[in-house]
């Protein structure tokens, strides 16, 4: 009974330091766990009052076998601060309690909710924005070693939301997060959740910012073209812009000159200088079947409003070049990775997608096709032939 | 480029060999794998405090790990791991990360088919239906879609595991199923994958979720079946195995997650013909409108007798319309020399470490790969249609539920008998 008292006044003391640290520092920014061995080379130089916890230039590690008996009590003061406290809102003697362990308990165990639900409990009693900041703080630190963590990504927005309550002018704010997800993804790459997070703050953007950010990702997009990520990206944005221009512009709309279809026709060039550049990028060419579509759309219905006199019709010219960059990869040389023969088979896949949009469309397209490269069957045939019982069953038409 | 180049060193190597060493260098490690799974049940090392919110999850990798490998687990076990999921049940209803933790949708879905695979009538008849319906209610949006926890987010994950469980334990009715359907076929994207939720990216996951979830609902024409399949299918690389997302690398654990989605789509190829002909109204017809108009599926919303646990029941009766969508035998190949650990376990790929989640995932996948190619879901796969011995035969399962085929049946008897002792209260 003794050893078990002693045993748990220890956890206390370790828990008691471990706040201590976090309370003194306000401005942690990186949290490490490590071996014993690795923590005893930074103890060396002395300044430290404590064997298991580290703390320097704002940076905190923490030795990985105090780790189990830290959690526990971490846990138990917890529950313990939660159980005394009255929900939904709990008293002001509780709320920083709360507030204290809680933040112990998730550095240690970011997927534990129900003390991420604590510190909402205690924030919409009290909201103001140093503490929302406070939060902003808390999810950043625990995303600099847990980055694809969906609890406090979750968090955070409903952070986001609260401050958009009580901030006028969202753009700094925002302007900061995409900083932050872009630093996150140069190191976790295609992290799912750090983008989509970056998704969801496009409704907060004003079209302005929205225009910004599209080229202002231009260049970080040109050295990550693998990364459908920032293509989704991208694509959300362009969207959103569409979204914005829908109403205005009547007369720059029928007329293809505003600033939506101006983008996208940018888009569309840079695009395919991409895909003659870089062979074999699935992602390229999924973005061009974004493109593609919506602006096809956009040229049959301006043949309809004003149909020209010329011979071949914007859209006929469009399904043009479209063709004829197939050709150009279909002919491309082999090379020793493999990749001219991979992008011909996405350039073939992307001809099979945007001749299944529209029955127009699938006309012209297999009209041209003869003229080139053969039928669309043919093609599939000679460069994706892997997969024939797949294309088979969707040509089947 | 240098994961591509250490699979491919690991092919070269089984192409060259001697059949005879090629048929043990594509053998599956039963015995070890078993241990590492039992192990890990009776005891987890100190870095494994990060799973703490996680607990169920574990016990349903390893038992159902276990269970694919056809391995019965000691009374003493199955009793310890039904007590301790009964802790984890919240007194209103559903189960948490751990005793003591909010109840959540992914640990009930956790939970509940663990108790499933141990089959015993103590484990089925721990859970508490009324509650668990109540909680099911509570974490039910307006839109129709499900919320993982109280003050959580909407996604299509909350959705799946939602409609598994409660058509897997009979409590699906039409105010749990109304407006799900529309959401999950709002967030499949034009690439033709499903996302998390409406507008993200389309993700493997997710599209296992979407899908599995739409087709226990019965509504699985709302999608777009062949975009769908194409976007699967192209999730298969060079390397044999899935990849989760366009671009990314493949990775064991979507051998399941991709792997059965296309699997399940072996048996809605009625549908896919009536969808690929050019008279039907295409869905992703305006760009942004992910939603579209869309043909009603075959449920009609107001009749509130509809047996929905039938669904389920009878998808995996019907037989498989097509072969397989995907090369069955080329991700067994990546299965078996690239995520198998020789010290026991399964990993996401040659130069990870193993862990219970891709042990889990991985056994799930070559299952369905190994199934698949047979017309009835329970019928004995063919040599032909396995990669190494025979003795690499794992159980079938359930596709939709991931549970073991048999130990679903038994279940599915279960709560069907005991349907009168189930009743609403109204809270």
């Amino acid at each position: 009974m003794e050893s078990e008292v002693a045993a748990a006044q220890g956890e206390g003391d370790l828990l008691h330091q471990f706040e201590r640290i976090l309370h003194d520092d306000p401005l942690i920014d990186e949290v490490g766990f490590l071996h014993p061995t690795q923590l005893d080379s930074l103890l060396a130089d002395g300044t430290n009052t404590s064997q298991h916890f580290w703390c320097s230039d704002h940076k905190l590690a923490v030795s990985t076998n105090v780790l189990p008996d830290l959690y526990r009590a971490a846990r138990l003061a917890h529950s313990n601060a939660t159980l005394n406290a009255p929900s939904p809102s709990p008293s002001d003697a509780a709320a920083p309690l709360i507030m204290t362990h809680s933040k112990a308990l998730l550095i240690l165990c970011p997927d534990l909710l129900t003390a991420w639900n604590s510190r909402k409990r205690v924030l919409s009693v009290n909201c103001d924005l140093k503490h929302l900041k406070d939060e902003l703080q808390l999810c950043a630190l625990i995303l600099s070693y847990s980055p694809k963590n969906e609890s406090t990504w979750c968090h955070r927005r409903w952070v986001i939301t609260k401050l958009a309550q009580q901030i006028q002018d969202m753009s700094e704010l925002i302007d900061n997060e995409s900083v932050l997800v872009k630093q996150i993804a140069e190191k976790s790459k295609m992290n799912y959740r750090a983008w989509r997070h970056r998704c969801w703050l496009i409704p907060f953007m004003k079209p302005k910012q929205v225009l910004n950010e599209l080229n202002r990702s231009v260049k970080w997009t040109e050295l990550h073209v693998a990364d459908n990520c920032c293509f989704h990206y991208r694509r959300s944005l362009l969207l959103a812009l569409l979204d914005s221009h829908g109403v205005e512009n009547g007369k720059d709309s029928i007329y293809l000159q505003s600033d939506a279809h101006l983008m996208w026709k940018e888009e569309l060039r840079w695009n395919e200088m991409l895909i003659r550049r870089y062979q074999g990028r699935e992602s390229l060419w999924i973005h061009r079947r974004f493109l593609s579509q919506w602006w096809l759309q956009q040229l049959i219905n301006f043949e309809e409003t004003c149909p020209s006199k010329e011979e071949e019709s914007l859209a006929d010219l469009f399904l043009a070049q479209e063709i004829h960059l197939l050709s150009d990869c279909l002919s491309a040389p082999g090379d020793e990775f493999g990749e001219t023969r991979v992008q011909a088979g996405l350039a073939a896949l992307y001809t099979l997608w945007i001749s299944k949009q529209d029955a127009v469309v699938k006309g012209k397209v297999e009209e041209r096709l003869q003229q080139s490269v053969g039928s669309l069957k043919e093609v599939l045939a000679r460069v994706s032939s892997d997969k024939s019982r797949l294309w088979t069953q969707l040509l089947h038409c | 480029m240098k994961v591509e180049g250490r699979i491919a060193d690991i092919y070269r190597v089984l192409f060259e060999a001697p059949p005879s060493t090629k048929s043990v260098m594509l053998e599956l490690w039963r015995d070890t794998h078993a241990e590492y799974l039992t192990n890990g049940l009776r005891h987890l090392g100190p870095g494994f405090h990060v799973l703490d919110a996680n607990r169920p999850w574990l016990c349903y990798w390893m038992v159902h790990g276990l269970a694919l490998l056809d391995e019965t687990l000691d009374d003493d076990l199955e009793n310890d791991i039904v007590d301790f999921l009964s802790r984890c049940q919240d007194k209103q209803g559903g189960y948490g990360g751990g005793p003591g933790q909010l109840p959540h949708l992914a640990t009930t879905y956790a939970a509940v088919n663990t108790l499933v695979t141990i089959g015993s009538e103590r484990a089925l008849s721990s859970i508490k239906r009324d509650n668990l319906y109540k909680f099911m209610l509570q974490m039910k949006d307006k839109s129709g879609a499900f919320r993982m926890h109280n003050g959580g987010e909407i996604d299509v994950r909350a959705c799946y595991t939602a409609i598994s469980v409660a058509s897997l334990v009979n409590i699906l009715d039409a105010d749990l199923a109304k407006g799900v359907g529309n959401y999950i076929a709002s967030c499949q994207t034009y690439e033709g994958g499903i996302a998390g939720e409406p507008y993200a990216e389309a993700h493997g996951g997710y599209t296992f979720c979407g899908l599995a979830a739409m087709v226990l609902l019965n509504e699985v024409e709302k999608l777009d079946l062949p975009s769908l399949i194409d976007w699967v299918a192209f999730r298969q690389g060079v390397e044999c195995g899935f990849q989760g997302r366009t671009n990314k690398l493949v990775d064991g654990c979507y051998s399941f997650w991709q792997g059965a989605a296309i699997a399940l789509a072996q048996k809605l190829m009625t549908i896919v013909d009536k969808q690929s002909k050019p008279s039907y109204s295409s869905k992703l017809s305006s760009v942004g409108d992910a939603c579209g108009t869309s043909s009603s599926g075959l449920a009609s919303e107001k009749s509130s007798s509809l047996d929905y646990a039938k669904f389920g029941f009878d998808f995996v009766k019907q037989s498989n319309q097509t072969g397989p969508l995907f090369h069955n035998i080329a991700l067994q190949q990546y299965i078996l020399l690239c995520t198998q650990v020789l010290e026991g376990g399964l990993r996401d790929k040659p130069g990870k470490n193993r862990d219970h989640y891709h042990s889990c995932y991985c056994l799930s996948g070559l299952s369905v790969s190994q199934y698949c190619a047979m017309t009835d879901s329970d019928s004995c796969p063919l040599p032909q249609h396995m990669l190494g011995p025979y003795s690499n035969l794992l159980e079938p399962i359930h596709p939709l539920y991931n549970v073991v085929l048999d130990k679903y049946d038994e279940a599915h008897d279960f709560f069907r008998e005991n349907d009168q002792t189930f009743t609403v209260t109204d809270s």
